[in-house]
């Protein structure tokens, strides 16, 4: 059923209407839904799209509850948990497990992921008939400093350096792995230009390869004295993890391309269904 | 009501509508939901963001408010709610008859007196541990309520009850709602900002979730080490300028594509543009409000910051004035934890000397400023502490949780100044008069606000939801 409607002529059907005069003058705000509106991908879609446009997704269906990566400052926050403190969040050690489809990521209620609950995942606790998908500023940080779609858009320029032979060709795989269209001509030029402007910058930027720690120390308040005190948690899951393509793996000239492909990630052509 | 076309999935529907009729919410609710109409559409412009400000229900008496919570849950009997009838009892065994029965009453109990002196502070002669050396001076300002009642005796729920007023966790934080009634002043920082300890509370996050409300209303918190918003900052290696070649990229080809999309969508791709603009701006605007070089060193020392006991609150007490001052409307601040129950003399004796003197200080830098009379304040805990105790009273005893009376005072906008109101039994056991349940407070936050709780609504799984859950009633004991 699912593919006989996302085969058909309808549903393949392009968003541009082919009399868009009429369409203004006939329909204004699109009530009377002549045409498809564009959405703003879910926070599950978002994170599965990068990890489908990188080549790292793993599609595998079912199994136990997986831990992806999550922002390591939320991951090490210390928490409070009845009469105690809550463990450290340790993402699954192998990329393979990681890189699930976000429907497969173990809940936690008391530390959610800030990347899938900036983007409007509703809260666990409670039903939700209709997800909102309001545009706030830290949704731009999420996605422009942070380290998910850093990593995505580095494996994707990576993966399409692999699989092409001009610097044309792979701006143009990079576009369509991400946005699921060609460029024109004028984005072609302006990414050609920015891999190559990006190409001098990264030439100058030494990049040295980061271990990550092995142990967290965590600071908080003795209930029974009300002061400070300092305990250390061992991050055990951490001595076996594989991590996804870093910096310092690829040339320079793959770390440029990867700004092109962060920009890409961040460019509404990516964020909106069309 | 005419027949109402539906455009689209985010448009209430007239079975919605009837909804709300059905729940006897009225015009009330009809009217909300014009209002949240006009909401979504303002949310639709890049010109009104989310945040836009909104018109009040009625005329406000504070603009912004600053919550002083203290988790874990403070004695009231040890800070502003003095039992001396405790001194007789102290270490008698605690007898369980019906309504004096312990919230926490397993084992063998105790009665406790409290190891603080108390003194009448200010003109109005309020009740105070001697240990509040700063804060009594500021007494005059203050509106001490003991009628406030909890329902839980555990922190996660209770946390989640002071905050949302739900013990189920997953409902919009009090600062969501008042986000989405108001807006917010300040359109480059979060309408709705906390100031967490290093730890976050038991129920985490959710405590400022913004639950079923869009997550533009979610509180943002400023955290207390590392990057005070998550991704604040790009990866290491990554400067300024390179950074604003990749947004210069990404504005170019998000231009042409708003240029392609239909007109009727494109307020909102634009919207998405401009919160780049604005995410750029906030990589300068945060770090520059975190920065409190600017301020006068006697401001500083008022506040008690980099002294080893107040530099903590002293520097969230500071960052909520500054945060106030700049227009955000909904500020919480944390501290603690409060949960004394080995060695109250120890742990409340510490945990005060590290919140009197920057409490004091807001409340005499809010007033010298002239923000007092528009900003309300709010010290409590998600619940009081319990006159008696079980094995471990001692030589250092403690005390368990308490949800029948509980500490709290309030003050500045469209409170009253220098009073006492409500009161717990002689033990402390219980509040016994101007008795009032934690929703009834969330009503008269919301009332000094300008915000009526029955017309702030909101279409969720099937019924309009609202702050109180099912309403309640003002507490007017405390309003001016």
């Amino acid at each position: 059923m699912h593919r006989l409607i996302m085969t058909s002529d309808a549903y393949a059907r392009s968003t541009r209407h082919p009399d868009p005069d009429g369409l203004a003058a006939q329909d204004p705000k699109g009530d009377l839904l002549a045409r498809f509106r564009p959405r703003r991908l879910t926070a599950e879609e978002i994170r599965d799209a990068m990890l489908a446009a990188s080549g790292e997704l793993n599609p595998a269906l079912g199994g136990l509850p997986v831990r992806p990566d999550m922002n390591r400052e939320a991951a090490l926050q210390p928490r409070q948990v009845m009469g105690t403190y809550g463990p450290a969040y340790q993402p699954s050690p192998r990329p393979e497990d990681r890189n699930r489809r976000t429907l497969y990521s173990m809940v936690v209620r008391g530390q959610r992921d800030p990347f899938l609950a900036g983007f409007n995942q509703p809260t666990p606790e409670e039903p939700c008939e209709r997800r909102s998908s309001s545009t706030v500023p830290t949704q731009a940080l999420t996605l422009f400093n942070g380290a998910e779609s850093f990593d995505r858009a580095l494996a994707t320029a990576a993966r399409v350096r692999g699989e092409t032979n001009t610097r044309e060709d792979a701006v143009r795989r990079a576009f369509l792995l991400i946005t699921g269209a060609e460029p024109d001509a004028q984005a072609l030029r302006a990414c050609l230009d920015h891999w190559q402007a990006m190409t001098a910058r990264h030439h100058a930027v030494a990049i040295t390869p980061k271990a990550l720690p092995t142990t967290v120390s965590r600071r908080a308040v003795d209930e029974n004295t009300g002061e400070p005190f300092t305990f250390t948690e061992d991050l055990e899951s951490v001595r076996d993890y594989v991590p996804d393509l870093q910096p310092s793996d690829v040339d320079p000239e793959t770390r440029a391309l990867a700004d092109v492909c962060l920009v890409l990630l961040d460019a509404n052509a990516f964020l909106y269904v069309e | 009501m005419p027949r109402q076309r539906r455009p689209f999935a985010i448009a209430p529907t007239r079975r919605d509508v009837l909804f709300g009729l059905g729940a006897g919410l009225g015009s009330v609710a009809l009217s909300a939901l014009l209002a949240d109409d006009r909401a979504r559409a303002g949310a639709r412009s890049p010109a009104e963001s989310p945040l836009a400000e909104k018109p009040s229900h009625h005329a406000p008496r504070a603009k912004a408010c600053i919550v002083l919570l203290m988790e874990g849950g403070p004695s009231h009997i040890d800070t502003f709610d003095p039992k001396p009838r405790l001194h007789d009892l102290h270490l008698a065994e605690f007898v369980r008859s019906g309504e004096e029965q312990s919230a926490m009453s397993s084992g063998t109990r105790y009665y406790v007196a409290s190891p603080f002196t108390f003194r009448k502070a200010g003109a109005c002669g309020a009740d105070m541990a001697t240990d509040w050396e700063h804060l009594a001076g500021v007494a005059d300002e203050l509106c001490f309520y003991r009628g406030l009642q909890a329902e839980s005796v555990n922190h996660p729920t209770a946390l989640s009850h002071i905050n949302t007023g739900n013990r189920f966790g997953g409902d919009p934080a009090v600062g969501s709602w008042v986000t989405y009634g108001l807006g917010s002043e300040n359109q480059d920082l979060p309408g709705f900002v906390v100031l967490p300890q290093l730890s976050d509370p038991q129920g985490g996050p959710a405590n400022w979730g913004n639950g079923f409300l869009p997550a533009a209303y979610q509180g943002t918190p400023l955290r207390a080490e590392g990057s005070p918003i998550l991704d604040l900052s790009p990866p290491e290696g990554i400067t300024p300028e390179h950074q604003r070649a990749n947004l210069d990229l990404l504005a170019a080809l998000n231009q042409s594509h708003l240029e392609q999309a239909f007109p009727a969508d494109r307020d909102e791709l634009a919207a998405r543009v401009a919160s780049y603009e604005l995410a750029f701006r906030m990589q300068a605007t945060v770090p520059e409000l975190l920065d409190l070089a600017g301020e006068d060193p006697r401001t500083l020392d008022l506040y008690g910051v980099g002294q080893a006991d107040t530099d903590d609150l002293g520097r969230k007490c500071l960052m909520a004035r500054r945060l106030v001052e700049r227009g955000v409307r909904f500020v919480q601040l944390y501290h603690g934890t409060w949960d004394s129950h080995d060695d109250i003399a120890r742990a409340h004796r510490s945990l005060i000397r590290g919140v009197d003197r920057p409490l004091a200080a807001l409340v005499t830098d809010l007033k010298r400023r002239g923000l007092l009379d528009e900003t309300l304040l709010l010290w409590c805990g998600e619940f009081g502490r319990s006159p008696d105790n079980g094995v471990r009273g001692g030589v250092a005893y403690g005390r368990d949780h308490n949800a029948r009376a509980m500490p709290v005072w309030l003050a500045g906008g469209g409170v009253k100044a220098g009073a006492t109101v409500g009161a717990t039994d002689e033990l402390g056991v219980e509040a016994v008069a101007c008795v009032h349940p934690i929703r009834d407070l969330h009503l008269t936050l919301l009332h000094l606000l300008g915000l009526d709780d029955n017309a702030l609504t909101y279409a969720h799984a099937g019924r309009f939801k609202q702050l109180s859950q099912f309403g309640g009633a003002v507490i007017r004991d405390v309003i001016a």
